[in-house]
């Protein structure tokens, strides 16, 4: 296979391998009667990006005709090739025969030649034998409302959640109710129909997908100033982002969906007012360690148990959450906190038997809740309410620092003995060797 | 704790975006104190880092077109003090930039203390407007730990000077950082402002003259004679990183200077709306 570029399309097909670049390690390259397309995947293996640029759009295209030319190369040194084309005139590129070499020859001005071997990494090709035909949404729009769209969120941002209504779209970085960090900002952009080229919804839909593939989809876009076409079905189903240009260029970019049944909920999410704890440190101690009656300081020891299986588990499917066994369905944004309140009371007998079994963390990671409570001034701000009857843990913070603990416990044993921990692990032999 | 405020001025959304943007190049975080007659925002990078304290004050009387809080201990002095990301809340306002029709800002608690931000933009497409809502996630500072975010105060100057075109002068001090550590403030009550960095080679002086005399505040020493100076030699890095981060297009600054103690700047965004910030003197 050979083909030529001319210096105007050597800068198009740069572009097109920089933002390839975003998002994938590898580039498969493939090369047929109808022209020549580059692939790449993503690392999570959920996006794949196509851009096929026909031979029209090539000076010169040779491949035979019963041979299919395919490689697969390393994405950083097809980079470094097309990084800077600003004075390329010419653009030769060639698999060579024995097929363990790709070659890209730049003809830069002042007489330059730049000519680069590619080693083949494998001869492996990909395909996605997937079209976008009979979707029922699509939505079309120029580039710039979807980089206004991506601008809205913050760039390390991972995926987006797009609600897509009758007359208008909701762009969002979460899910109603859904459990998140305690450093995250929610945002949401609400776009009105006829703001778009193309919007047609025939059913109503929320699906999540990358943003940084979309980004970087973008990036190309925005070179070749077209708009772009999203297609799709439904959650679960993939989304197809298309972009053509003058028949020379198509590009698709297909990536996975996610459902937003997928994710965990809080219990309560409702709007209420913020509070500041008021009482000082020192009180809060003493109420602790004197009024809470034996009854709640067991629900106390439940709750912190419960709170460990629930870190610990690496899944986030419903059925391992206790209290959602119970209520035997999700609770969401509408009812309010009572579900797991009322799971607590019920099951307390049950939940003794095994606080009794393993009695010593529990305890332990009680007493270093209060112990923390007390000494750590950050923690002990905003919306926490010491002095309530029932010590459910409600914000996630203290959760994730229970789980901690937990897990250093032994660390905050009185058995401890805080020794600096050496830096290469072949002392501990040598220790024992003089012992 | 209760706070609500609404822009719907775009001139004043605008300038609001730009100071906190001017924050968010200073610091990854700011404390905003809100109180009754007052709005401080207050960016303090840990001591050892080269940004230099800047903290605005806003008057929410003139600039919000609605405001209501209700702090802490609502008998004397509510505040409410809030430790925000300023580049959360930077991109949340980003929408601000294009044609805007209100901006609200909102203390809500959505799991956690949040700031909530809503805005409402039109676009050139459509005649129907965008609108975004952002949860900016805050820290709610306890009344225990309100002196250790009081808002600086203004220092007493011997001399205060109006500079005009801090356009000029950021350009000058961009150029002055590659050479000299730092840079001298020199100033007489004559209307004379000089710049001054030294280098073993050469020195560089920048002269502005016929300014207009602010306030002059003379030591009894300085009494008896005709011009009264006051020089101040500043670290030309954290000067730097003041004028750069300044996103603000104002045509005057003043310069407020204590001899060999601190430099006051102080730039006037409109009535109720100033940004100041203070560099600290260093030997030479």
């Amino acid at each position: 296979m050979k083909s030529t570029l001319d210096g105007g399309n050597t800068k198009v097909f740069a572009k097109a391998v920089q933002s390839l670049s975003k998002f994938g390690g590898d580039l498969f390259i493939e090369a047929n009667i109808d022209g020549m397309q580059l692939r790449t995947l993503n690392p999570t293996k959920s996006a794949v990006g196509t851009y096929r640029f026909s031979r029209s759009f090539f000076d010169c295209y040779e491949v035979d005709q019963n041979e299919e030319s395919f490689c697969k190369l390393d994405m950083r040194a097809c980079l470094t090739v097309f990084r800077n084309t600003k004075q390329v005139e010419r653009c030769d590129m060639a698999l060579l025969n024995d097929r363990t070499k790709f070659q890209i020859q730049l003809k830069c001005q002042h007489e330059t030649l730049k000519n680069t071997f590619i080693s083949v990494d494998d001869e492996e090709n990909i395909t996605a034998e997937m079209a976008p035909e009979n979707n029922c949404n699509t939505i079309c729009g120029s580039h710039k409302i979807f980089t206004e769209i991506s601008n809205n969120f913050n760039p390390a941002e991972e995926e987006i959640t797009l609600e897509a209504q009758e007359k208008k779209v909701n762009v969002k970085n979460y899910v109603e109710g859904s459990r998140v960090n305690e450093k995250f900002m929610r945002s949401q952009l609400q776009l009105n129909a006829d703001e778009f080229e193309k919007y047609k919804i025939e059913k109503e839909t929320c699906i999540t997908f990358c943003l940084k593939e979309l980004r970087a989809f973008l990036m190309f876009a925005e070179a070749l100033n077209e708009s772009l076409c999203l297609q799709f079905d439904g959650a679960g189903s993939p989304v197809f982002v298309g972009i053509s240009h003058r028949d020379e260029i198509n590009c698709i970019l297909i990536m996975s969906t996610l459902s937003p049944e997928e994710v965990s909920f809080y219990d309560n999410c409702q709007e209420s007012e913020v509070q500041e704890c008021t009482t000082s440190k020192t009180s809060q101690k003493r109420k602790l360690k004197t009024s809470v009656p034996n009854q709640s300081k067991n629900i106390r020891r439940v709750m912190d148990q419960k709170c460990i299986a629930e870190d610990t588990t690496l899944s986030n499917s419903s059925s391992l959450f206790g209290f959602v066994n119970n209520s035997s369905k999700r609770s969401y944004p509408s009812s309010v906190a009572v579900p797991r309140n009322l799971n607590t009371s019920v099951s307390t007998s049950s939940f003794d038997e095994i606080s009794l079994l393993t009695p010593a963390l529990s305890v332990e990671t009680n007493r270093m809740q209060m112990f923390d409570k007390n000494v750590d001034p950050v923690v002990s701000k905003g919306v926490h309410n010491g002095d309530n009857d029932d010590c459910i843990p409600e914000s996630p913070k203290r959760e994730g620092r229970t789980n901690l603990r937990s897990i250093f416990s032994r660390c905050f044993q009185s058995t401890y003995v805080p020794v600096e921990p050496s830096t290469s692990g072949q002392i501990f032999a040598l220790d024992s060797d003089t012992e | 704790m209760k706070f609500r405020a609404m822009m719907q001025d775009p001139e004043y959304m605008r300038e609001f975006l730009y100071i906190i943007q001017t924050l968010s190049k200073l610091a990854k975080a700011c404390v905003m104190k809100i109180s009754m007659d007052k709005v401080y925002f207050v960016a303090n990078e840990e001591s050892g880092s080269t940004a230099p304290l800047v903290w605005v004050e806003i008057d929410p009387k003139q600039y919000f077109a609605e405001y209501t809080m209700q702090g802490v201990d609502s008998e004397n002095d509510p505040h409410i003090v809030l430790n925000i990301p300023t580049l959360n809340l930077g991109t949340a306002l980003s929408l601000l930039r294009n044609n805007p029709s209100y901006c609200k800002l909102k203390l809500t608690n959505l799991q956690f203390p949040c700031l909530t931000v809503d805005i409402d933009a039109a676009t050139k497409s459509s005649d129907k407007s965008r609108r975004a809502m952002h949860h900016v996630p805050v820290d709610v500072i306890p009344r225990c730990d309100w002196p250790h975010f009081a808002v600086p105060t203004i220092p007493e100057c011997k001399l205060v000077l109006n500079v005009p075109s801090n356009r000029l002068i950021r350009g000058l001090i961009d150029k002055i950082k590659n050479l000299s550590p730092t840079i001298i403030f020199y100033a007489t009550s004559a209307g004379e402002m000089n710049l001054v960095a030294e280098t073993d080679m050469a020195t560089i002086t920048t002269r502005y003259q016929n300014l207009e005399l602010h306030t002059i505040n003379p030591s009894d020493g300085d009494k008896s004679k005709e011009h009264i100076e006051a020089s101040c030699s500043v670290d030309c890095k954290k000067t730097a990183l003041f004028f750069s981060a300044l996103q603000i297009p104002s045509t005057e600054l003043s310069c407020g200077i204590a001899d060999d103690r601190l430099i006051h700047l102080e730039v006037n965004v409109r009535d109720g709306v100033t940004i100041h910030s203070k560099l600290p003197a260093v030997c030479i």
